[in-house]
């Protein structure tokens, strides 16, 4: 049949649309949130690191640039991209960790660690809507990176690695892409800077 | 470099441009113009990753129906809590 789509990547794009809901969800409290309580959180978007955010951005775009690169290369090539592609994953997640220590050091890490600048409880919420959201993005990539080095060595001891498989891969990875392309000016940009 | 390849790196490159873009505005101050022109640089981005990355403007059109459905579900799902906190306390409840 002609326009068939295979039952995976179909699976794949219903958990992709429950994944939208589960994001949209936690950004739009963060949206809420920042409309009754605008000085504390521009107050809080002043207190990221706008080039570590930058940079962790552009890391996280060249990595959807090399899966996607993997996905249409010769098998030779494909398998490199991979392992680059998951380094570059790993790269996003030492510099986010980075940012997590300087927030620790500096006692903006809720409730482990908080002695802030300033006492509000808005400026509260707002690392506590950072370190959840920003981690359950960090969590989805560290699942991502674990996946591709999972078919990556499947893929080095010549088992089956089948298209879907990697196709669906390939969803995931730009999907958690599109989430931090989203988190990116909600924390480092708007109101913070200008 | 073959012709599909090279189109996945120009799409790199926009997102970059893009990037690159929406860091410069955020120095610019716009006032109330910022929130919204940094999520459309965001839309934007997606859209792009979304259409060429994930493929999309290849699939089946049904598969794409699939895919954009939640963008509808996020719209009804935002247009009602802004509903609710925006007109909070506006609107008289009876007995109240």
């Amino acid at each position: 049949m002609k326009n068939r789509v295979p039952a995976g990547l179909l699976g794949m794009w219903v958990f992709l649309a429950s994944e939208v809901l589960f994001f949209s969800t936690l950004i739009l409290a963060f949206w809420v949130y920042r409309h009754e309580w605008p000085v504390e959180f521009s107050d809080g978007v002043r207190h990221m690191d706008l080039i570590a955010g930058s940079v962790n951005t552009a890391v996280l775009l060249t990595s959807s640039w090399t899966m996607a690169l993997a996905l249409a290369s010769s098998p030779r090539w494909k398998g490199r991209l991979l392992v680059l592609t998951a380094f570059l994953g790993a790269v996003f997640l030492v510099i986010k960790g980075s940012e997590y220590f300087m927030h620790a050091r500096d006692g903006m890490l809720p409730p482990i660690s908080w002695s802030p600048p300033q006492s509000a409880p808005a400026f509260k919420l707002f690392f506590i809507l950072y370190f959840l959201i920003t981690g359950l993005h960090a969590l989805h990539l560290s699942i991502g990176i674990g996946c591709v080095l999972w078919a990556r060595l499947r893929m080095a001891l010549r088992r089956e690695v089948s298209e879907t498989l990697l196709e669906n891969l390939g969803l995931y990875w730009h999907f958690v892409d599109i989430v931090w392309i989203f988190l990116f000016p909600l924390f480092y940009l708007i109101g913070g800077h200008a | 470099m073959n012709a599909p390849l090279k189109r996945l790196t120009y799409i790199y490159f926009a997102l970059l441009g893009l990037l690159a873009l929406t860091v410069a505005l955020s120095q610019v101050p716009l006032g109330t113009f910022a929130g919204p022109l940094a999520l459309t640089i965001a839309a934007l981005k997606a859209i792009l990753v979304a259409r060429d990355y994930m493929k999309l403007k290849t699939e089946p059109a049904g598969l794409q129906v699939i895919a954009l459905a939640p963008l509808f579900w996020v719209g009804v799902f935002i247009a009602l809590v802004w509903a609710d906190v925006l007109m909070r306390g506006s609107v008289g409840i009876p007995g109240k």
